[in-house]
């Protein structure tokens, strides 16, 4: 995502550069965020960054039957595979 | 000090700001989402002087977010280039806080001087600074630590300070004159004066000092190492704002908008909390974690502004 050829994501305050970096943000999160809330009170202007976040948490539990921060041991879901994990949603090309 | 001093009754203010905004852009904090921000305002009655700090400074308004240096098209072997064109109005930061009127004189020693960034001097040579002092500080400020004060007319070309049913105004330079011969300013009275020295001391004696060593710069050198930084880092997430926020950072990144031929070569914020702004091309970065960036922007920021005497 940081490289600049191509450019994946613009630089500037452009709203399509800003939503990009938002949803690679929260995809990146997902089952790694614990909803810790540390976000939120940092951020200056109140904007609910955990928005996307907790459908992710949601979708995380259900598809995937974990939870993160409850565990030391468990890999996180996105960063691990299993042959039963469930690959419906994976098209033919 | 007061020689220049004038006076603006409350009842007046209003009209004054009105007489602003027929030919200036005039930004004023304005209450907008549950926050306090500066923006540039269309009524007067949007205008908000009772108030902490805004949430931005107004360095956008002279170093904005996102600018365009030049505009290029590439055709046939030639390049048509774009330069844009100046602000046509004066803009007025009307309202702003002492230490944010500061910032701007601190900006200048980046983006003025010799080799002084022409992009900047233009917006900043159309800019007035007309400040308010502050007589309720927040218990977090510290700006009388850094050098400036609650009631520093510092950075201000008019420093307005609230003297309950008046405001008193300091003249910090000749950029104003225009501005002072409008009908709403009088002549400072010795009673004004007297009341408004006494408001500047008692605020300034209201708010706690930081605990700052005296030789800071060679204190914080021999603390490079201390342990202390992996504590204070731990709370930091790293996600740059406070450069956002901040008065007097002013890193930019300048990058092409392009599609073809055809685009705009622009100059961005950048932040030193980012990973990439200190990353070399060898891959080595010596500022690997949030630790060194949270420890490189506090140690840089306390020691560098503080040594200087704006």
């Amino acid at each position: 995502m940081d490289t600049t050829l191509p450019q994946w994501i613009g630089k500037s305050t452009d709203t399509s550069d800003t939503m990009i970096f938002h949803l690679v943000r929260a995809y990146h999160l997902a089952g790694r965020c614990v909803a810790c809330g540390a976000c939120e009170r940092a951020c200056p202007v109140g904007v609910d960054i955990r928005k996307l976040n907790r459908k992710l948490l949601k979708d995380v539990r259900d598809f995937f039957g974990y939870e993160a921060g409850l565990s030391l041991d468990e890999a996180c879901p996105l960063a691990t595979f299993r042959p039963d994990d469930p690959e419906a949603f994976i098209m033919n090309p | 000090m007061f020689s220049s001093a004038r006076i603006v009754r409350k009842d007046r203010l209003e009209g004054f700001l009105e007489r602003l905004l027929e030919d200036r852009e005039v930004f004023a904090p304005v209450r907008k989402g549950g926050l306090v921000t500066l923006e540039m305002i269309d009524s007067v009655r949007d205008v908000i002087l009772e108030y902490e700090n805004t949430k931005e400074s107004p360095k956008a308004a002279v170093f904005p977010q996102r600018e365009t240096l030049f505009g290029y098209q590439a055709e046939k072997g030639k390049v048509a280039l774009d330069v844009p064109r100046g602000k046509e109005k004066e803009q007025v930061l009307f309202g702003i806080r002492p230490c944010d009127a500061r910032g701007l004189l601190l900006l200048d020693r980046v983006f003025g001087g010799d080799c002084g960034d022409p992009y900047y001097a233009e917006k900043r040579a159309k800019t007035l600074v007309l400040s308010l002092g502050c007589v309720n500080p927040n218990p977090t400020c510290f700006c009388h630590s850094m050098g400036g004060g609650p009631c520093s007319p510092e950075g201000s070309d008019l420093f307005f300070l609230d003297l309950g049913d008046r405001y008193m105004v300091e003249v910090g330079s000749d950029k104003c004159e225009a501005l002072l011969e409008d009908e709403a300013f009088e002549d400072a009275d010795e009673k004004s004066l007297a009341l408004s020295e006494k408001i500047r001391k008692e605020t300034e004696a209201s708010m706690t000092p930081l605990a700052l060593n005296e030789n800071l710069k060679e204190h914080l050198g021999r603390l490079f190492d201390d342990p202390a930084w992996n504590a204070l880092a731990e709370t930091c997430l790293g996600c740059g704002i406070c450069t956002y926020l901040c008065p007097t950072c002013h890193c930019f990144d300048l990058c092409d908008e392009a599609a073809g031929g055809t685009g705009e070569r622009i100059r961005v914020w950048d932040s030193c909390q980012f990973p990439l702004f200190t990353q070399q091309a060898s891959g080595f970065n010596p500022r690997p974690t949030v630790k060194e960036r949270f420890h490189g922007a506090s140690s840089n920021v306390l020691s560098t502004w503080i040594s200087v005497k704006s």
